[in-house]
């Protein structure tokens, strides 16, 4: 495992920031992290990169221990808010991060250049911050987080100032990065853009971890099945609610969840060999964003 | 730390304050050229022959010169680094550089050399001045000083200000940049208040006085530096501070153990906010 915790929790004197939180990322995978404004997830991100101290809980990171420095220089981190002096150039911000890093000199400027490159800055290098707009400043960040060749990267929101296209590249980005055998916890709001590119995903919500898991087995854990068939017989029903016990049944049509793939094919069987005529079978997967309503919404209410 | 200096270094030299502060500067000198030429003109003019009235108004005008240098190098020290730490934890600079592999204290302790060299390198530019316009102009207070006491007097100037800047990088990485501002301000005030208390206290023999101004003085230091200065640089010194009323002050220069407790009180603040910062959240 690439990062490891185990109850991390937070307080903020009697503020709870996060509460056991206990996730455990694969190497090479794309994890996304998501949750509410609010929910913990800075606060988490900010444990596992230094900027906090844990209140208790341990984590393993890259195989070291929580806050073991050494290990920072294989980490790469994109704060929610990058944000540096104006009077910096951005090739003189990138030169003071790869000191910080303690890149070899020999490469910095190599480094410097295939980084611009990846985030599509180059040429933009000699100009000040000052000048940068929003989303070219977080493609900066980005490329500041990729200078040391990161074997694990940290992302907070790190798409949330890019328009269409630099959301885009971003993605790529990542996907070149996890082909690489890279891994990457990711922090987002914008969920399609985590349902594209996470391996695995955990919501968090009112600082606790809700749901945990790989994406596929997330989302396909709960579909809907829309049926338009005529001759249904009232036993076909009786069996089709051995899948779906809430099932709905009106006007030749059937509405029913399935859990997987084989209770489609199973419901189709059920209607046809029970003497049924089925014209249409429609299943709707469950996107994240319904997922992670549901979940939010669900918690909140108990 | 040298990556964290030599940024912080940079930085300083790029901000608008220190522009500012460095046109008072040469406003100031100027004014402090015309002052002495004004003098030595008008002494001479005067056929005036009095070896110890000369010694005395030329020593005058120059504590005068060393006085207002200390307070603007003071001034300088205190804007560059009040929010040194604080306004980078404000905006959220912070949170990049310090997930990096360095060291909390590197980062202290590179934002007291980066921050140190500046005031450093500007207090002994207008300590050099202040030294080299009255010889240039043949002021006699240049006969008072010999090269010994001008380094020691170099080295306690730049103390003063070496000292200020441990108590202002203590508060920015405990407090809020207001924060650190009125108290780094409030602290220096009282120091000189303090200092003026008790050396009158001294003076006319008023024990509650004297007493006050050691305790102020414990608490803010930086004027004892800049007394000590003074005496080390004229040795019979006859005034310390231009804004005493002309009271015979320099007997009261600070003892050796008092110069103790400034090198344990700079080191004891960096120490104490390296211990601090180390165990910060930064949010």
């Amino acid at each position: 495992m690439v990062i490891e915790t185990n109850n991390i929790t937070k307080f903020y004197g009697k503020k709870i920031g996060c509460k056991d939180i206990s996730i455990s990322v694969r190497e090479g995978e794309i994890f996304g992290f998501l949750g509410p404004n609010g929910a913990g997830k800075s606060t988490f991100i900010k444990i596992m990169t230094g900027l906090l101290f844990a209140t208790s809980g341990t984590a393993q990171i890259l195989g070291k221990p929580l806050n073991d420095i050494s290990v920072r220089k294989r980490i790469g981190f994109l704060p929610e808010n990058f944000k540096y002096g104006e009077w910096m150039t951005g090739e003189d911000l990138l030169s003071f991060h790869a000191s910080l890093y303690k890149l070899d000199k020999s490469i910095v400027k190599e480094r410097i250049k295939e980084v611009l490159s990846l985030v599509k800055l180059t040429g933009h290098e000699k100009y000040k911050l000052g000048t940068y707009s929003k989303g070219m400043q977080q493609r900066l960040g980005l490329a500041s987080a990729l200078l040391p060749d990161p074997d694990l990267l940290f992302l907070d929101e790190p798409t949330s100032a890019l328009d269409p296209i630099g959301r885009k590249d971003v993605r790529d980005i990542m996907t070149e990065l996890k082909r690489r055998g890279k891994t990457i916890l990711l922090n987002s709001h914008l969920l399609s853009e985590v349902q594209m590119v996470c391996d695995s995903v955990a919501i968090i919500n009112k600082g606790s971890v809700v749901v945990q898991g790989n994406m596929e087995e997330l989302l396909n854990s709960e579909e809907i099945l829309h049926i338009h068939a005529e001759d249904i017989s009232d036993e076909v029903i009786n069996t089709l609610k051995k899948i779906d016990v809430n099932l709905a049944f009106e006007n030749n049509s059937i509405s029913m969840k399935v859990n997987n793939k084989d209770d489609v094919h199973r419901a189709a069987s059920i209607i046809v060999n029970g003497g049924g005529k089925l014209y249409e079978l429609k299943s709707q997967g469950t996107n994240l964003e319904s997922k992670f309503i549901s979940i939010i919404e669900g918690g909140d209410n108990k | 730390m040298i990556t964290i200096a030599f940024t912080t270094f940079k930085e300083a030299l790029r901000k608008k304050m220190l522009y500012l502060i460095g046109a008072l500067s040469v406003i100031y000198i100027l004014l402090f050229t015309l002052i002495v030429r004004i003098y030595v003109n008008d002494f001479n003019r005067g056929g005036m022959n009095m070896d110890y009235m000369n010694e005395l108004a030329s020593q005058i005008i120059s504590v005068t010169g060393f006085y207002f240098s200390s307070m603007l190098v003071a001034l300088l020290t205190i804007m560059s680094s009040i929010g040194s730490i604080s306004s980078e934890i404000e905006n959220g600079t912070i949170h990049s550089i310090i997930s990096k592999p360095i060291k909390r204290y590197e980062y202290i302790l590179g934002k007291y050399i980066g921050l140190g060299i500046i005031s450093t390198a500007y207090a002994t530019i207008l300590f050099v001045l202040v030294i080299i316009i009255p010889k240039i102009s043949g002021m006699p207070v240049s006969n008072l000083m010999d090269m010994p006491s001008i380094i020691k007097g170099w080295a306690l100037f730049i103390l003063e200000p070496l000292a200020i800047l441990s108590l202002s990088i203590f508060g920015s990485s405990v407090f809020r940049t207001l924060t650190n501002g009125i108290m780094v301000v409030a602290i220096y005030i009282l120091g000189l208040i303090g200092s003026m208390m008790e050396q009158i206290g001294s003076m006319i023999g008023n024990d509650g006085l004297y007493k006050f101004g050691i305790l102020s003085s414990l608490i803010s230091p930086f004027d004892l530096i800049y007394r000590k200065m003074i005496s080390m640089v004229f040795s019979d010194a006859v005034i310390t501070n231009p804004l005493s009323g002309g009271f015979n002050t320099g007997a009261t220069s600070p003892s050796i153990w008092m110069m103790v407790y400034i090198g344990v009180y700079l080191v004891g603040l960096l120490v104490w906010a390296v211990k601090r910062f180390r165990k910060r959240d930064i949010s």
